[in-house]
């Protein structure tokens, strides 16, 4: 009997340790990888802009991954280092504003979907109400839809209360994918963004359940 | 006569310039049998069109010439400049613009020429929109000149594939020949004609195919005596992004802002796309010709690139997807392709022709890319 219950601590111990270990080779492979990344890039003047940029935003606990990526993009665009240095800077200002509404503990998906949804003119409102809505789950394809339909000419303040409405009937991320899809198609035949969205939003909204607050808590499980 | 036909073929081409959306250069040719209303002959008429066209999002143009040439020597000729203009991407009111001039010459018929100019402003509303316009056209035939003017009203309405439009227009003309050939009578000392024009028009677009049906009612107003209508079909087959197959058949009622006589004609084109959705490099011309879909997966979804480019053009895509690192498109038969395997969330990915500007690809959602560019967002659940 003492032996077995030895034997499971031990093990649990075991596999504590093995999760500890995978979690710290993962993080330094990945802290590798962007290393690699970084010294891949040729120009001198711009690596040293893009390494001194990751080691502040590191300091102030932001997340590396959108910066390298914003940084490698102005690689690709054979952007000036002034002008990487700038690119970056503005996203590391919107991550942590970002941070700061998406409030308690954002993902990294979370943090650059909504640094990207303020770029494009998401209110900030918008952010801390879809927090509200889902806090405890990933809202990151929501702000990734949020942002494709401002950025395809709906008004803020339109895609964020069809959004914030279609959260709180309970959408899910592939209902609002699909939504994203279908606007841009009625966008591509002529109609006007809005008119898409609305057609589409609600086309969405009628197959879902009522919010608990109308349908007395009766509402379909995610 | 044979202005009808060259009409025909202008009409063709600004049909088809409307479908697409980005700069071409296309040849039309074909033949028609045309009827003149009055006129117990029939005429095989050859009709050779040219279209220059680029659709800049906030200024488009349009030049169209074609010739027309039947067995007993009649020719015509008719030349069209158009332009669109609006003052945003996001705005609501465009105008449009645009002028026409012809050249007619027969050895028994008439001979002479013709010049019309158009102004028209559209207001797009939802899914439709309207339109207000104003025309003014002047015709010399046997040195006779004669002035027309007209006014139109319209609405056009979109659902899915379809495409319906309804118009009022009131037409003054002094154009007798014109007219009393078409069967349209002044009483003694009367004027000018007055006429009232309802058209309808049903468009179906689907694919490569394109079917129209255009109805039109005229009546005579004040002292004109006229009740008249006409009825007139178009396909359009698509077969591949060079080539395209036009016919056509119905009537077409007389237009004396333009100088065309009224005529039932029957028609076939190739269109052969000479410079086929051309794509220089600026951005607006490869947004236009690059397109984007999305098929979702069971995890992730599959990015499929296509396009549209000349021979020479080397064209590569690139985003988050491949640490902004290009990956070239790979040469198809009608262009350039590529298919990407995205694992789910959001992706940014850009496209560029030989080595020009990063765009973002048609389909997907744009925004400036703080570098000067652009690139196209794309979520997968």
């Amino acid at each position: 009997m003492k032996n077995t219950f030895l034997n499971a601590r031990f093990s649990a111990a075991g596999v504590f340790v093995a999760a500890v270990l995978l979690v710290a080779l993962s993080g330094a492979r990945a802290g590798a990888q962007q290393e690699t990344r970084v010294t891949a890039i040729r120009d001198d003047a711009t690596r040293s802009v893009v390494i001194e940029q990751l080691s502040i935003a590191k300091e102030h606990g932001v997340p590396i991954e959108p910066l390298l990526s914003k940084a490698l993009e102005g690689v690709a665009k054979n952007a000036s280092s002034k002008s990487i240095r700038a690119a970056m800077d503005a996203l590391q200002k919107r991550l942590r504003r970002a941070n700061d509404l998406l409030a308690p503990s954002p993902t990294v998906d979370e943090l650059s979907a909504g640094a990207d949804a303020l770029y494009v003119g998401v209110p900030e409102k918008t952010l801390k109400q879809m927090r509200q809505a889902a806090p405890r789950r990933s809202i990151a394809v929501e702000l990734g839809v949020l942002t494709e339909l401002v950025a395809r000419h709906v008004s803020p303040k339109k895609a964020s209360q069809m959004i914030l409405d279609l959260m709180a009937r309970g959408a899910t991320g592939a209902q609002l994918t699909a939504m994203n899809t279908a606007v841009q198609n009625d966008v591509a035949a002529g109609l006007t963004p809005e008119a898409a969205l609305d057609r589409h939003g609600r086309g969405i909204m009628s197959l879902l359940p009522l919010p608990p607050a109308v349908s007395g808590g009766n509402v379909r499980p995610r | 006569m044979t202005a009808r036909a060259s009409a025909l073929a202008l009409l063709v081409a600004l049909n088809a310039a409307g479908a697409q959306s980005t700069r071409e250069v296309r040849l039309d040719a074909g033949a028609a049998q045309i009827q003149q209303t009055g006129r117990a002959a029939h005429d095989v008429a050859g009709v050779f069109g040219l279209t220059w066209r680029d659709g800049a999002p906030l200024f488009a143009t349009l030049f169209s010439a074609a010739v027309t040439q039947t067995g007993d020597s009649t020719t015509a000729a008719q030349a069209g400049l158009a332009a669109a203009w609006r003052a945003t991407d996001r705005s609501a009111w465009q105008t449009e613009g645009g002028i026409t001039v012809a050249a007619f010459g027969a050895s028994i018929l008439s001979r002479g020429g013709s010049f019309s100019g158009f102004l028209r402003e559209r207001l797009a509303l939802d899914a439709g929109g309207v339109w207000a316009g104003a025309a003014y056209g002047g015709t010399s035939r046997d040195n006779l000149a004669s002035h027309s003017t007209a006014l139109d009203i319209g609405a056009w309405w979109r659902s899915g594939d379809f495409e319906a439009t309804a118009s009022v227009g009131r037409v003054r003309s002094e154009d007798f020949s014109l007219l009393e050939a078409a069967g349209v009578f002044l009483p003694n000392g009367a004027a000018a004609y007055d006429l009232t024009d309802l058209a309808t028009e049903l468009r179906y677009e689907h694919g490569a195919l394109l079917l129209d049906a255009t109805g039109t009612l005229r009546n005579g107003a004040r002292t004109t005596a006229a009740s008249q209508s006409s009825l007139y079909f178009t396909a359009v087959w698509t077969f591949s992004p060079r080539y395209s197959f036009a016919v056509g058949t119905g009537r077409q009622l007389a237009d004396p802002v333009r100088g065309v006589p009224d005529m039932q004609i029957t028609s076939a084109a190739i269109r052969i796309a000479l410079v086929p959705l051309r794509v220089t490099g600026s951005a607006n011309s490869a947004r236009g010709a690059s397109f984007a879909t999305l098929t979702p997966k069971s995890s992730g979804a599959l990015l499929a690139v296509r396009i549209v480019a000349d021979d020479s053009s080397g064209v590569e895509l690139a985003g988050t997807f491949s640490d902004w690192k290009p990956v070239p498109l790979t040469r198809t038969s009608e262009g350039w392709e590529a298919e990407i395997a995205l694992p789910p969330g959001r992706h940014r990915v850009a496209v560029r022709i030989n080595g020009g500007p990063w765009q973002a690809p048609r389909g997907t959602a744009r925004v400036r890319d703080e570098y000067g560019g652009e690139a196209g967002l794309i979520v997968v659940p």
